[in-house]
């Protein structure tokens, strides 16, 4: 590495304003351009660069989960490719071979070359609809090994000398239930790659290559410092909390996560020690995963406005026992990795709750409500998928009510319109709204879950569904009640069956309805202290029932 | 004769023509927000004195719309809509922008929930009835709108996209019951696919429509009662003229009135340059904008978000669904504050000190240096002649701020601080300007700007230069250019319908069909602003995707393309387009239609103005030079001239500086400036 040469704060602002912007714009051909809904609706997707020495100095990311963890990934791919080519790109999925999160996240990377010299790299990521394995979608909720989860690439070069290698594509639209969408998704990823190594080239010949070294040194090394000042101003100590997932979906138990977590001057270490052992189900999260997950809390508790690179977590340390469900090893199923991530975000926040009350938010509808329903049309032999993903009630925060039915933390999707879900799959939505009382009581409610009413007009479909906190409600803060928590009901001929959390080609029939209730989120303070205008705006609004302008009732109980 | 008003946020401009000598004439008033119509009626008082027409033609271009949007809860609307959806108006997308934020408060929503109100009904994706309309409820509705005094209602049902019977039906009987109510029903404001934008377009032109109705409405009577010789047409946010009628009908259409004007200006102005690919810069108090004018056309947008709130950008608002001019904005203006942050960075807003406190060198109170303040300090302000002399700027305390916040901390000296702060706020909004252009595929180089607002003319050569432009327009109403596009717009109407079918197995007769409903549509609108058949013109275009892709490409075409072999020949377009927004096809791909659109526009007489060359200062002789600070070169000295004494056709070599009552043009060393026969400022390198 060549010595930082002092950067003045002009040059290097105006290079940081350029860097997003190459960030931004391959984020944009990505999106713009994407075939499957979970890219384009949902902006399940990232982009980073790189600096010669491979750490990330810029990104573009709507989804908090995918912070950082374009970094490790491309730590994999130098180790198997140390001599990397001009237009060259190298393409994976896998979490054990390549780092990267699960299958479903297609991830590549690119060297940049300028003047004959390696530059730096770029990195992008998009979660494609379908890449094989025992369920549509790749959201087999009972897979036990990742084999069930679809098929593993290792870092593989897919374009040598800008030459794409067809035989990959082949076989790669071979494994996917949407072959068409695969191909076009994938093509859009290598077309952001090229045209941001043409942007960096633009700045290497503008700047020159020693003034953008030292701005990547100097963005970095504040980045660290505005960290650490951060940090020294929380009280030292050991703060503990705990949450649980309601079951791995194969076995019953709770699985606990438990984190210690101590601030000592300018530096966080988190230990998860006694958090539960990694799981037969799905629902397993690797280091990459919790790595991104510390981060997210820290960066939001801290100040959002740190530029968010390497920098940010040198004074950050994590300790997860390898095995447990938040380092999980080789081949645990990871395909329903974000509910451990989910679970993180709540049990960090209920520790930090008691260093920085008033930075902090209650519990939240805590997982990502993942629904997959599916079927064969017989005439034309393909299969159709309506992919769901439903968000709950936020927490709610030391000065307002918890958001109704809103994304949060570690979940940023757009919701699937109705009307494209109607006009693409034989089904019909029949009401699509807030839950009454589902959000916890307090000086500042919870926020209300959704329900959702699927019709099914096809003769014969299935569901696969990853849900959780319908045993365990997001808790409370401070005096605040418990959210309620969610529910999968299938109404069938009248009657109401309950289905658990985590199914697997569930098989549903023409008339079924298929009832999404999502969770409501935990209160903050206690409801005696609730401003009564709120009260009673809520109950005008339907939102809350009449019986919380006593404020001597009992706390609701918890439908579980 | 014409007239253009302009009510803006502080000033309202008029400029008025004759069409005669082709002699404009700019006059500028405040804005007097407690009755937009008085700053309207001072504004037209001008024009007669001045123009003491027979006839005038007064466009008007209006922030009524969206200032009643900021302040819609204080009069809320009532919504009918499916049983079971009247959460889909607050649920929203739910995907935030800012991802890190615990304190995040959603957007107001636009009806309360108590005045969503449901009712039974069921259409599929086909547009096929499943349960017919319940009309009882809607009576039933409608007694609970009449008893709370609800004087608009917008009609939203799931899938009425594909068919809008239920819906008409709900009208007939909300106006049977109550009526003075008025209906907004969502597949006439916007029939296209995904309910969510669809219902936040009406539902805005629900929330709107009593102020707008009120508002014309006086503006329409007041002219009446004092026999004014005056026709009014409103500017819509495409850029076109539409009645006050049909304002006060779709007033969803007028939400960025002014702001499409100011675009209208610099394809006016360019046209006279012989300029037809422009970035048309505007940059004032607070933000900066951005379009793009491609072959003398300009690039348009189908959805936007307004009203975002506190925080600048509007990512966050409420969606519209509705052909407006295609525009970027940052939050980056004269008044955006520098400062220094924890870590030792330097940054340039996002806050901002507006009008008030407004810059330090204001003496209005504020105390943290702005861009302003940076531009005064590097010798790019005079500081005896802001505004014409009626402002006398303070360079001490400017300096005394400066050095205390930014340049003292940051171990810089004054005007390395200031010349630091102008750059960056250039690096921002050479963000916007790559947003326009190559986040649209487009190549900034291929582009001349053309640069107005109180601040634009000053960053207009900066810009220029990071982004390889050559050639930089400064209009010689660069304070007024809003004023100045209304007088040169058309009559523009956009109507479109969702049309889902693949390319290759369109029914030929359901899509021509359904052109022809809209070009009927269109024509009778057209009809009714009074334009005549001949002056009519008709655009098509279909919006259009891979199969399988939720994004979608608009592909222009016209009547002859509605054959099989038109059909393929569009499909070869849209593989084009598709590459150059992209860089990449799939010639072997389906293609599917997704939305038929067409524009009629009604083409006024075109008009050469110009501004009389006048003589506003006494002494003819040069000011003394200015001292300008440039990044690498230190202090230049620069002629310094004011507007007025600038032959036409005389070149100036920069460093110099060109004043004028309402803005200043930096020209910087290297550039070559000239003043054309209109008085336009054309620089080149």
């Amino acid at each position: 590495m060549k010595p930082a040469r002092k950067v003045d704060p002009v040059t290097l602002e105006v290079v940081r304003n350029a860097l997003i912007a190459i960030a931004q714009q391959m984020g944009v051909i990505i999106w713009k351009s994407a075939r499957s809904t979970v890219i384009r609706e949902m902006l399940d997707f990232s982009t980073a660069i790189f600096d010669s020495s491979a750490r990330m100095i810029a990104q573009s990311s709507a989804v908090p989960l995918q912070i950082l963890t374009l970094g490790p990934p491309l730590k994999v791919v130098l180790r198997e490719f140390p001599d990397l080519k001009p237009g060259d790109v190298i393409l994976m999925n896998d979490p054990y071979l390549a780092d990267v999160q699960h299958l479903p996240d297609f991830t590549m990377f690119r060297p940049m070359f300028f003047g004959g010299e390696r530059v730096g790299f770029l990195g992008n990521m998009a979660h494609q609809i379908d890449c094989g394995g025992r369920a549509p979608g790749s959201y087999g909720g009972d897979a036990t090994e990742i084999f069930h989860e679809g098929l593993r690439i290792p870092p593989v070069k897919i374009v040598a000398g800008g030459q794409l290698n067809d035989a990959v594509e082949a076989l790669l639209k071979a494994n996917s239930r949407q072959p068409e969408k695969l191909a076009g998704d994938i093509h859009s990823l290598l077309a952001a790659l090229e045209v941001g190594e043409k942007e960096f080239q633009k700045l290497c010949s503008l700047y020159g290559l020693g003034t953008l070294e030292a701005c990547s040194e100097e963005l970095i090394a504040y980045s660290e410092r505005r960290t650490r000042q951060e940090i020294s101003r929380i009280p030292d100590g050991t703060y503990c909390f705990e949450q649980f997932i309601d079951g791995d979906g194969v076995s019953d138990g709770a699985i606990p996560i438990r984190v210690a977590l101590t601030v000592e001057r300018d530096e966080v270490t988190t230990d998860f020690t006694g958090t539960g052992p990694q799981c037969k189900g799905s629902i397993n999260a690797t280091l990459a995963m919790t790595r991104a997950t510390v981060q997210y809390v820290m960066m939001a508790v801290l100040d959002p406005d740190i530029p968010q690179n390497e920098g940010c977590f040198r004074p950050i340390s994590i300790i997860a026992p390898a095995g447990s469900i938040l380092n999980a090893r080789s081949p645990a199923p990871v395909v329903g990795r974000v509910l451990p991530c989910h679970r993180m975000v709540d049990t960090l926040l209920g520790a930090l709750a008691q260093a920085v009350p008033n930075r902090v938010m209650a519990g939240y509808y805590g997982n990502s409500n993942i629904i997959s329903i599916s079927g064969l049309n017989q005439e034309s032999g393909r299969h159709w998928v309506a992919f769901i993903i439903d968000v709950g009630g936020w927490g709610a925060r030391p000065t307002a009510d918890g958001l109704d039915g809103y994304s949060a933390h570690m979940h940023n999707i757009q919701n699937v319109p109705i009307e494209i879900l109607e006009s693409d799959s034989p089904v019909r939505v029949e009401r699509y709204e807030f839950i009454a009382a589902s959000g916890g009581r307090g000086k500042f409610r919870g926020g209300l879950g959704l329900r959702r009413d699927i019709l099914i007009l096809a003769d014969e479909a299935e569901v696969t569904a990853l849900g959780d906190r319908f045993k365990f409600p997001a808790h409370g803060l401070f005096g605040g009640e418990p959210g309620q928590p969610g529910a999968w009901v299938v109404i069938r001929e009248g009657k109401e069956i309950q289905l658990p959390a985590k199914i697997t080609a569930f098989p549903l029939k023409k008339g079924d309805l298929f009832s999404i209730r999502t969770q409501g989120g935990g209160g903050y303070g206690r409801h005696e202290d609730r401003d009564p205008a709120r009260i009673e705006r809520d109950i005008r609004d339907g939102k809350t029932l009449e019986g919380d302008r006593k404020f001597d009732h009992p706390p609701r109980p918890i439908k579980a | 004769m014409r007239v253009g008003i302009d009510i803006g946020g502080t000033f309202t401009g008029v400029v008025t023509a004759d069409e005669r000598s082709g002699d404009l004439v700019l006059f500028k008033c405040l804005t007097t927000p407690e009755d937009l119509s008085r700053c309207f009626f001072t504004a037209l008082d001008f024009a007669i004195k001045e123009l003491a027409p027979e006839c005038l033609s007064v466009v008007h271009g209006t922030t009524v719309a969206a200032n009643a949007l900021l302040e819609h809860a204080e009069s809320p609307v009532g919504m009918l809509t499916t049983s079971g959806f009247r959460d889909v108006l607050e649920i929203g997308r739910h995907f935030r922008r800012r991802i890190y934020d615990f304190f995040l408060e959603k957007p107001r929503v636009l009806v309360p929930r108590d005045l969503r109100l449901e009712v039974i009904e069921r259409k599929d994706a086909s547009g096929t009835t499943i349960t017919p309309l319940q009309s009882g409820a809607v009576r039933n509705a409608a007694r609970i709108l009449r008893d709370r005094n609800i004087r608009s209602v917008s009609v939203c049902f799931i899938n009425s996209y594909a068919d809008g019977s239920h819906e008409q039906e709900a009208r007939k009987i909300f106006l049977e019951e109550y009526p003075d109510l008025l209906v907004s029903v969502s597949s006439e404001v916007c029939p296209e696919y995904r309910e969510f934008e669809r219902f936040s377009t009406t539902c805005v032109n629900a929330v709107l429509r009593p102020v707008v109705h009120d508002y014309l409405q006086q503006i329409m009577d007041m002219c009446g009662a004092r026999r004014l010789p005056t026709q009014v047409a409103i500017m819509q946010s495409n850029g076109g003229m539409m009645t006050p009628e049909d304002a006060q009908a779709f007033p969803v259409q007028i939400v960025e009135s002014g702001p499409a004007a100011g675009v209208l200006a610099a394809q006016y102005v360019g046209a006279l340059c012989d300029e037809l690919n422009l970035i048309a810069f505007d940059m004032r108090g607070t933000t900066a904008k951005a379009g793009l004018i491609r072959n003398g056309r300009i690039e348009m947008k189908s959805e936007y978000r307004v009203c975002g709130g506190v925080h600048g950008d509007d990512s966050d608002g409420y969606p519209i669904k509705a052909p407006a001019i295609d525009l970027v904005e940052v939050s980056a203006g004269g008044g955006s504050i520098a400062w220094v942050d924890s870590g030792g960075r330097l940054r340039v807003g996002p806050q901002s000190a507006g009008a008030k406190p407004g810059p330090v060198c204001y003496s209005f109170g504020g105390q943290q240096p702005t861009v302003t303040d940076a531009n005064l300090l590097t010798g790019r302000l005079e500081p005896t002649y802001f505004l014409g002399g009626q402002m006398l700027l303070a360079v001490e305390q400017a300096h005394h701020s400066m050095r205390n916040m930014v340049a003292g901390p940051l171990d810089l000296s004054v005007e390395e601080a200031a010349m630091g702060i102008l750059e960056i706020a250039n690096a921002q909004m050479i963000r916007a300007l790559k947003l326009i252009t190559v986040e649209r595929g487009f190549d900034p180089a291929s582009y001349s700007l053309l640069a107005s607002g109180g601040a634009g003319p000053l960053h207009a050569l900066a810009l220029a230069e990071a982004l390889s432009i050559s050639k930089v327009i400064i209009p010689a109403v660069a304070g007024g250019a809003s004023a100045l596009g209304l007088i040169t717009a058309n009559y523009r109407h956009d109507f479109s319908r969702s049309f889902l079918a693949p390319i290759d197995e369109v029914d030929l007769a359901a899509l021509t069909g359904v052109f022809r409903a809209l070009k009927g549509r269109a024509g009778q609108t057209l009809l009714q602003d009074g334009v005549s058949q001949r002056d009519m013109e008709f655009t098509y275009s279909l919006d259009c995707r891979y199969v399988g892709q939720a994004y979608e490409v608009n592909v222009p075409m016209s009547e002859a393309h509605l054959t099989h072999a038109g059909l393929e020949k569009l499909a070869q377009s849209f593989h084009k387009e598709h590459e150059r927004l992209f860089s990449h096809s799939h010639p072997r791909d389906t293609i599917e239609i997704v939305l038929a659109r067409i524009a009629g526009i009604g083409t006024l007489q075109k008009f050469k103005y110009r501004t009389p060359a006048r003589k506003s200062h006494a002494s003819n002789t040069e000011s003394s030079p200015a001292q300008i600070y440039f990044r690498g070169c230190g202090w230049l000295q620069a002629r310094r001239i004011h507007w007025d004494d600038w032959a036409r056709g005389e070149s100036i070599e920069g460093p110099a500086l060109l004043t004028r009552e309402d803005s200043t043009l930096l020209v910087s060393p290297g550039w070559i400036a000239k003043v054309d026969a209109q008085g336009n400022g054309v620089l080149t390198q």
